[in-house]
């Protein structure tokens, strides 16, 4: 039985570690403001279940990402029932901090953002936590609640249908519809 | 606490798309555009947790309370069932529900009136469109103060004091609101643990005989449906209904699940609480405006001559019925206010 104090320091290592990362989480999905109410909310559920957030390195930050996930997705079932998150895309042509030095032009750019945003949620959803959170599939699939396999099936859709968007000379649009108007896989996340 | 570049865990994929696509996607990266994040907030944000008793329901200072769950669905045939709940509170902890009886008690006028004041002050509005988007076949919804709403029956289940509050507004909508809350009798204290749900329904006709409406139903706090799921762990919610009998039925017993529970009654309406579930948790709520899950209610009657019905069958409503329904529970002196689906 850990004392308050040991809990607390803890917890204070807990949220100094991983604040930034689970703020960067939510910002990827929700307004910045929306963000760090989704941050305070999934570290309030780690100071109460403290016991059962992992203490294993790369065990941590799936699991908080996970719970952040959970909470923004409940955010948005006030409307509508879903079962994946759509992730927002910067705007990079307004960012001076942007780097510039990768070669591809304002068009490119644009492009890309273009055809980020006309993936479905489920494939942002996949694409994301393996961009941005760049997490290993054992670790995404975790975060999403399903198996690894189902996490690397998905990534692998997700991948061909932003490749197909980015590439509309070799992959005609019409070639698979399915795969940005199919719902999401039944393995659900609950 | 500022947004800076993310520290890779293992990356065990040598790219996502290509090289040069995964490096031009990174630098869209949303989290680092924008404005940034104030590492004030974060530090307030750690000291309000940490204030926060973890073994109580715990409050995050957040900007504003975001409404509960809200769920409007049309449904013929039976009440749609709105169902709402809870996060972060632990009233619906198991244990918390120890002295709760299947039968029902009266309770002390003193009593109701803390409970009820309590009650219509955390409800504060029910209905209103509270700025969200409804479904384009959803009518707008109108709204009531709590403060318009009277109490309709109350009763004492062991700790646990529960009061049914009703309206009827003049555009004939009817509005419930019902709170339980830790008040054991003799306390002179205030109640703890208040929990709340709210909802505004097309008022059902009053039945005749031997009949009875199910009226709204709701959730006070599966807390951890989703989170349950997730962090082992599942609080056990508990759960309201009310509804209307007509003057041949003197009592009824509500069977949810393995929980049976004697409902109180008084002028014709009944009402009911109990810890466990109104609809089954293993099935998902459905898109909103496309009907409702089934509860797992059966009812039996008891009429004046003696006579038991078993699994009873409530009236139908006619034609559609819009019910809207939030829950929110807090302690006695903070509020939760993020709400998760069960």
């Amino acid at each position: 039985m850990e004392t308050m104090t040991a809990r607390e320091q803890r917890f204070r290592a807990l949220f100094t570690t991983h604040h930034d990362a689970v703020l960067r989480f939510a910002r990827r999905r929700t307004s910045p403001a929306h963000a760090e109410d989704i941050a305070a909310e999934t570290f309030l559920v780690a100071w109460r279940r403290l016991d059962a957030v992992p203490t294993r390195a790369g065990e941590v930050l799936p699991w908080l990402y996970a719970v952040a996930r959970h909470c923004l997705l409940n955010a948005e079932r006030s409307d509508r029932r879903q079962e994946a998150l759509a992730v927002r895309i910067g705007d990079a042509l307004s960012e001076p901090g942007v780097r510039a030095d990768l070669g591809d032009s304002v068009a490119d750019r644009t492009d890309l953002a273009a055809a980020w945003r006309r993936l479905s949620a489920t494939e942002q959803d996949v694409l994301a936590l393996a961009l941005w959170e760049d997490l290993p599939s054992p670790q995404a699939a975790r975060v999403l609640g399903i198996s690894a396999t189902a996490y690397r099936l998905r990534l692998s859709r997700a991948r061909r249908t932003l490749r197909g968007l980015l590439e509309p000379s070799q992959t005609p649009p019409t070639s698979e519809p399915v795969l940005r108007v199919a719902p999401a896989p039944q393995e659900s996340t609950r | 606490m500022n947004a800076k570049t993310p520290t890779p865990l293992r990356p065990s994929h040598p790219h996502v798309i290509d090289p040069d696509t995964d490096a031009r996607l990174r630098a869209l990266d949303a989290a680092r555009t924008g404005t940034p994040a104030d590492p004030a907030r974060a530090d307030a944000a750690l000291a309000s947790i940490l204030a926060s008793d973890p073994s109580l329901p715990a409050t995050v200072t957040t900007p504003s309370r975001r409404p509960a769950l809200r769920w409007a669905a049309a449904a013929a045939g039976i009440a749609a069932v709105g169902t709402a709940a809870l996060a972060l509170s632990t009233a619906g902890a198991p244990a918390a529900y120890a002295t709760w009886t299947a039968t029902p008690s009266t309770v002390l006028d003193a009593d109701v009136a803390k409970v009820a004041q309590a009650c219509r002050a955390q409800v504060g509005t029910i209905g209103g469109s509270h700025g969200e988007e409804l479904p384009a076949d959803v009518p707008p919804m109108t709204s009531v103060s709590a403060d318009d709403l009277d109490v309709r029956l109350a009763d004492r289940r062991g700790d646990w004091v529960f009061v049914s509050l009703t309206t009827t507004t003049s555009d004939g909508y009817s509005w419930d609101a019902a709170c339980i809350a830790e008040l054991p009798a003799g306390s002179s204290g205030a109640p703890k643990h208040l929990s709340s749900v709210a909802s505004g329904g097309g008022g059902l006709p009053a039945p005749t005989g031997q009949g009875f409406t199910q009226g709204s139903m709701a959730e006070f706090g599966a807390t951890s449906g989703l989170l349950g799921t997730l962090l082992g762990q599942r609080d056990e919610p508990a759960s309201t209904t009310n509804g209307l009998v007509g003057p041949e039925v003197v009592g009824v017993r509500i069977h949810a699940g393995d929980v049976s529970v004697d409902a109180s009654l008084k002028d014709g309406t009944y009402a009911a609480w109990w810890p466990g579930h109104v609809i089954d948790p293993d099935k998902p709520l459905p898109p909103s405006g496309e009907g409702g899950p089934e509860p797992i209610l059966t009812y039996d009657l008891t009429l004046k001559d003696g006579t038991v019905i078993t699994d009873a069958k409530p009236w139908a409503p006619s034609g559609e019925l819009i019910i809207e329904s939030s829950s929110s529970t807090s302690t006695s002196s903070s509020t939760t206010t993020q709400s998760f689906a069960p």
